[in-house]
Formats: C-alpha cells, sequence, structure tokens
C-alpha cells in the first residue's frame, strides 16, 4: 500500500542508517496510484548475476545462494553496475559513493505490516 | 535544532535560490516554520490572488524519519475567505521534500504561460504545461509520470480545471489520494499558472548523526504500537466507520443540516463500503497503518456495455460532505461525485456544503433555473449536481461567476446565509455534534477546519461542559495541534505519541524541546496566525452563526445562542490574556 516500512526497515538494519535513500528494495506504484497497483523494485538473487560483468573491477562476486556480494574497497563507483541490472534493484548511495545491494536477510518482510513481501529459498 | 533549508523560486523571472535560515532554527517545520515564512511573504496591500502573494510549503520536522510523520503544510492567503490559508497534506511530499534536501519552498511571482515546476535536489526547472492546462487533475499526473524520473521516490502534486478557472474552493491533488483540500490553494496555483509540481531527490543530506542504537529502538517501538494498538480501526475501515456512530447520535448532517440523521446511513455506513466496493487500502509514505479506502467504481462510458473501473478513495469527510449533506444514497453514485471533484480539483466538503446550500435557495425560490442553468435541482439528484459543478467551472453567467468566490460571496447577493452551512467563511465538517464543535470550527480554530481543536471529539464524550472550561480544553488543544502540526505526525497518530514520546523522539533527531515548552510554541504560533486573520478582517464581535446550527438539534439537543455567546465572551477573554501573556 505504499508506506514503505520494508524500505525504512532495509535503511535502518541493514544500512544501519536513518535514511530511506538507503534501502536496497523501493516501492513504487505500476504507473500511478489510480493504477490499483504497487510493485516492489528488489534483487531476484540470480544465479548467473547479470550486473557482475558489468563491473571493470572485479568488486562484484557471486552470493552462494544467488545474488552478490559487494567488495567494497575494489570499488570505483563507476556505476556501471547499476546500467547492468535488468530489473533495476541496484541504487546509489550518495554519501559512501557506493552502490546498494540487496542481501537477501528479509528484513524488509518481517517489517511489513500487511504481509505483502515474502522471502523463500530459491 | 537542525537549520531549515529553504527554497524560493520566483516564476515571474525565472529564478530560484536555497537559502539557509539560521534565524528560523526556532520555527522547527511544519506549520511552525510556513507560519513564519508566509507572514514574512505575504502582502496585504495586495489580493490573496496577486502574483506577488507566496505559496509556503513546508515538510514537518520529523518528516520522514518516524512511524507516521508523513505530513507537510501549505500556508497561502486563502481566496476563499481573504484570510489565512493552510491545509495539510500527506502522500508522498514531505519525504519527497526532504529527499531533495529542501525544508520548505517558497513560491512567489506568475509565470507567463502554464508552466509545471520541476524540483529535483533543490535545483529547478520550470517546464511548459500547455498540453495539460485545461486538462482533468488525473489526466495531467499521467503527463508528469512519463516526463519525469524517479518513479517511487518523487511527489506530484497537481491541479483541476477549478483551479485554473481560480475557484475559492479549488484544491491541489498531493499524489493521486492526498490533498491540499481545505482554503483554495487550487486558486493560488492556478493564479501562478502552475499546473503541477513534481519533487524527488537522491536525499543526500537525509541522514544524519543520532544515536543510532536508540533511533532504532524508538522507532521499531512505534512502528509495533501503531500497527497493533487503537489506530488499527483506521486501517480496517477507515474514518467512514463514523457514519452509522454519528448518525445513531443525529450529528450526521444531512440534507443542507435540515436533519442530523439519514434514514439511508446504514448504506453508505464505512462497513458497507468495505464488504461492498472496497478494492484496496494506500498508506502516505513512512505510515505503516495505511488509512486510505479505495473503492471501485463501474463507468459505462459508452454504449455498447462499454465500461470501465475506475478507483476512487473514500472516507468519512466525502461521504457526509457528497452522501448524506445532498442527499444521495447509493455508494455508487457517491463515489461518481467524488470522482468528479477529483478531476475538476475541487474541496470535497467544501463542494457539498455548496451543492446543500444551492439546493435549498432553489426549493425556497432565491435561486432560479436561469441562474443555475438546469431546469431543476433537487436534494438526491446526482445528475443535476454533476452538471452544476461543470457550470461552475465553465459557465460565466452573473450566478457562476460570483459562485466561483465561493457561497459568502452568493449570499450577499441571493441571500440564504442562514441556511449556507459556513463557518468563518469555510465550509464546516460533517459532525453536528454540539457547541465544541461549532464554537471550535466558527471562532477557536484558526483554519475553521474540524481537525484545529476536535471539538466534535469533545462533543462526543458526551459530557455537560460550562462555557469557560470548554473554551479552556479547546483552546488548549487547538494550542497543543499547533505545536504538533510542526512535527508533521498525522493527527491519527495524535494518542499514539504522547508528550513524553514527543520529546523523545525530536531529541533523537537533534531537536531539544522541554515539554513545558510545547505548550509556549504551540501558543506563538497561534497568536502569530490569529493576529493575521484579525488583520484580514475578523472580528469577533460582529460574528454572525448561521440560524441553521441552532434550527436542528446537535445530537439530542437545540443549540442555546446564549450559551454559544457566553463562550464567545469567554473566548474574547482568553485571547486577550493569551495574546498579552506572550507579548502580541
Ligand atoms: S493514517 Fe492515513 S493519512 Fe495518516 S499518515 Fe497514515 S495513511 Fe496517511
Amino acid at each position: 500500500m505504499g508506506c514503505m516500512s520494508c524500505m525504512f526497515a532495509c535503511a535502518r538494519r541493514v544500512r544501519k542508517s536513518i535514511s530511506v535513500a538507503k534501502s536496497a528494495i523501493r516501492i513504487k506504484t505500476k504507473g500511478g496510484y489510480s493504477s490499483g497497483n504497487m510493485v516492489a523494485d528488489h534483487c531476484l538473487g540470480c544465479e548467473e548475476p547479470p550486473c557482475i560483468p558489468f563491473c571493470p573491477t572485479g568488486a562484484l562476486v557471486k552470493r552462494k545462494n544467488g545474488g552478490i556480494i559487494l567488495k567494497a574497497d575494489l570499488c570505483n563507483g563507476c556505476k556501471k553496475c547499476i546500467e547492468g541490472c535488468p530489473v533495476k534493484a541496484i541504487f546509489w548511495d550518495e554519501e559512501k559513493k557506493l552502490p546498494i545491494f540487496c542481501i537477501h536477510c528479509g528484513n524488509c518482510v518481517s517489517f511489513c505490516p500487511h504481509n505483502c513481501l515474502e522471502i523463500g529459498e530459491l | 535544532m537542525k537549520i531549515p533549508k529553504i527554497l524560493y523560486i520566483n516564476l515571474s523571472d525565472k529564478t530560484y535560490f536555497l537559502k539557509e535560515r539560521e534565524d528560523l532554527k526556532e520555527s522547527l517545520g511544519g506549520t511552525g516554520l510556513a507560519t513564519d515564512l508566509f507572514i514574512e511573504n505575504v502582502d496585504l496591500n495586495y489580493p490573496p490572488l496577486d502574483s506577488r502573494q507566496p505559496i509556503v510549503l513546508s515538510s514537518g520536522y520529523l518528516t520522514p524519519y518516524f512511524p507516521v510523520a508523513t505530513k507537510s503544510i501549505a500556508l497561502f492567503y486563502s481566496p476563499l475567505t481573504n484570510s489565512l490559508g493552510e491545509s495539510h497534506g500527506g502522500g508522498r511530499l514531505g519525504l519527497a521534500m526532504k529527499l531533495a534536501g529542501i525544508d520548505a519552498i517558497v513560491i512567489t511571482g506568475k509565470s507567463e504561460k502554464p508552466c509545471y515546476i520541476s524540483i529535483y535536489d533543490s535545483n529547478v526547472n520550470i517546464k511548459p504545461a500547455d498540453p495539460i492546462w485545461g486538462l482533468k487533475a488525473t489526466e495531467s499526473a499521467t503527463y508528469i509520470r512519463d516526463k519525469e524520473g524517479m518513479a517511487g521516490m518523487r511527489s506530484i502534486l497537481r491541479i483541476g480545471t477549478a483551479g485554473e478557472k481560480k475557484v475559492g474552493f479549488s484544491m491541489v491533488i498531493v499524489d493521486t489520494y492526498r490533498h491540499f483540500g481545505r482554503l483554495g490553494l487550487g486558486a493560488l496555483f492556478g493564479s501562478k499558472n502552475i499546473k503541477a509540481l513534481v519533487v524527488s531527490g537522491t536525499g543526500i543530506g537525509l541522514d544524519r548523526d543520532v544515536d543510532f542504537e536508540e533511533y532504532k529502538k524508538v522507532f521499531e517501538e512505534l512502528h509495533k504500537k501503531v500497527i497493533s494498538g487503537s489506530m488499527r480501526k483506521y486501517h480496517e475501515y477507515g474514518t467512514a466507520l463514523n457514519i452509522l456512530p454519528l448518525n445513531e447520535m443525529n450529528a450526521l448532517p444531512t440534507r443542507n443540516l435540515k436533519s442530523g440523521c439519514f434514514e439511508k446511513a446504514e448504506d453508505i455506513s464505512g462497513e458497507a463500503f468495505a464488504e461492498n466496493n472496497m478494492t484496496r487500502k494506500f498508506a502516505c509514505a513512512g505510515c505503516p497503518l495505511g488509512c486510505i479506502h479505495i473503492a471501485m467504481r463501474r463507468n459505462k462510458f459508452a454504449n455498447e456495455e462499454e465500461w470501465e473501473r475506475n478507483e476512487v478513495s473514500y472516507d468519512y469527510e466525502l461521504i457526509y460532505a457528497l452522501g448524506s449533506l445532498i442527499g444521495i444514497d447509493d455508494r455508487q453514485k457517491i463515489l461518481k461525485m467524488i470522482e468528479c471533484t477529483e478531476e475538476l480539483g475541487l474541496d470535497a466538503i467544501y463542494t457539498g456544503v455548496f451543492l446543500s446550500w444551492i439546493t435549498e435557495a432553489f426549493e425556497k425560490g432565491l435561486l432560479t433555473s436561469t441562474d443555475i442553468e438546469l431546469d431543476k435541482i433537487q436534494f438526491g439528484d446526482t445528475e443535476g449536481y454533476m452538471k452544476i459543478l461543470q457550470n461552475l467551472i465553465y459557465s460565466n453567467n452573473k450566478f457562476y461567476s460570483i459562485a466561483r468566490s465561493g457561497l459568502s460571496e452568493l449570499v450577499k447577493i441571493y441571500g440564504g446565509y442562514d441556511f449556507a452551512l459556513l463557518v468563518n467563511n469555510n465550509a464546516v465538517a460533517g459532525y453536528h455534534t454540539g457547541y465544541a464543535n461549532l464554537i471550535g470550527q466558527s471562532i477557536v480554530g484558526i483554519r475553521n477546519a474540524h481537525t484545529d481543536n476536535a471539538g466534535y471529539s469533545l462533543d462526543q464524550e458526551g459530557k455537560e461542559f460550562d462555557p469557560k472550561t470548554m473554551i479552556d480544553l479547546l483552546i488548549k488543544e487547538e494550542i497543543f495541534r499547533a505545536f504538533f502540526n510542526c512535527t508533521g505526525i498525522c493527527l491519527f497518530a495524535r494518542k499514539v505519541y504522547d508528550m513524553g514520546l514527543l520529546v523523545k523522539v525530536s531529541e533523537i533527531l537533534g531537536y531539544k524541546i522541554k515539554e513545558d515548552h510545547i505548550n509556549h510554541i504551540g501558543s506563538k504560533i497561534y497568536l502569530k496566525k490569529f493576529i493575521f486573520k484579525e488583520k484580514t478582517g475578523f472580528d469577533i464581535n460582529n460574528y454572525k452563526f448561521p440560524e441553521r446550527f441552532f434550527e436542528t438539534p446537535a445530537g439530542k439537543k437545540r443549540l442555546s445562542k446564549d450559551f454559544v455567546q457566553e463562550a464567545v465572551n469567554e473566548f474574547k477573554i482568553r485571547i486577550e490574556r493569551l495574546k498579552r501573556e506572550y507579548n502580541f
């Protein structure tokens, strides 16, 4: 319903930030509120993450059960990975100048007040 | 205290700048900050719709850092009342302003041509809006959505044709289902040739240096409290749940308040809407509760069974204003009326009061079919009402030309003040509950809105107050809310955030406010606005209540004019004392 509780939870629990802009999940309408639907942009935990080849410095590595892990010290801040994500689920931390990735922890799910989100093994 | 960042936009010369206002630190945010910015920018030598007059938008100082802190406040010189205009809106605006690194926006001047304002990270672009000028508010949003980025992290404000035509009770729609509804902000947008405004940003600066563990703890406790506590009722049925209890107590204004009881209340109750029409709920960004109830309206838009479904939001005030007040007992027809006010961009409460006055004035022969350009109008005539609203926007006959300024102007020419449901030129909200509601909205309330001091809720406690006690309680609540509306916390969460919590959450964000100081802050804000109202003509000694409020029993009893007069006298003493106390 667009309350963004999941986004606040991700920013707070994962990024230790009070800024909702740090969330790795983004809620938006599916073409305006009057369309009657919301969608969540979030990492799908791809087995073969298409964002990885976009990284010129090797800062992205495959995560065991899908998705990726960021090696922050290798990142040069080129934002190419953002282009590389087909579902637009990589965001940008303006303060740290680093990409924001989902870590598949499920904090967003546990703060959804109306059971709109689910997490499971792929 | 944080130094507020103000974005100033001048549409006449297309300039803008961002300014840190150290001197306004104590104004906090929301209504406190907006009041100071408004007073320093308004010019009483010119009328409300003069291009020099400002539109001030201010995000609450706790928005969007804690649950249900979602609001932003608009202040303007109201073309409807020629006095203070203040309106509160939710949606994503408060959040989007903070993402853009702005605490408040001040817009002055007038664009030469229709425009929309695009704000991104405190950079401003004034873009042409010719293609959407003349379009419904709903359609113009689609245009902006396609043109601008940051879906999900932006807020889109827009007006309908009512605002373009500067109707005194036109509104600004915020993110489809929230509004700056009251007192004519739409006309201010129209007068400056602004069709829409979109705000977003990267969020740089949104992060702040706080005691993070404490923040997290308090946030999460509040989150739990909101979703499990007494607020829950707002999620389940929303405010529409009040239809039946208010009808039961004879306080649901019906057919221009000829009665407080609607015989078809069951059919238009929150329960009936939920069971038969509700399709989903929405929330303002940052509110885990979500009180925005959406219903489906089936619309046959052409012959040969051509149907569409439209999603319309409803709540108590809308069902009152566009249901019982104008005698409509069919839920689909109420939704149709709501949709019509949304598309044209009209304040629904005022629209209901306006239509119900026209119906009775026509019944009484004060208006003719030539005036309203319609054979006849009677309570419950949805099609007739839709036609009147179209005429209001497009007709240039004498009646509609005056009507665009509001009922206060119409009654001067056509009579009928005594059944015009006005509280100091604003339209009354849907609670004919008793003295506290009437006096709270007409006299004490700064915006003449029911949420100023919640007199209706005091009445519903069912206690018999003497005038002095009642005035004390109304002023106390009004002053508290003057502070509360600085925070940006939605008034529905008024009881979740007690004094202690307000102090605590403020402190976490670096606002050191002592509990005993809250009254002081609220009093000063209230007085600043009250003085502005006096300067623009509010004269408590010459205030005349429409008779209808006394003719129709409020709750189970008729209101006595003597009691009201005593309360007004009491208020005069109290306000003078307050002015002396604060050297106003
Ligand atoms: S309770 Fe309703 S109006 Fe208030 S913040 Fe939540 S969704 Fe918005």
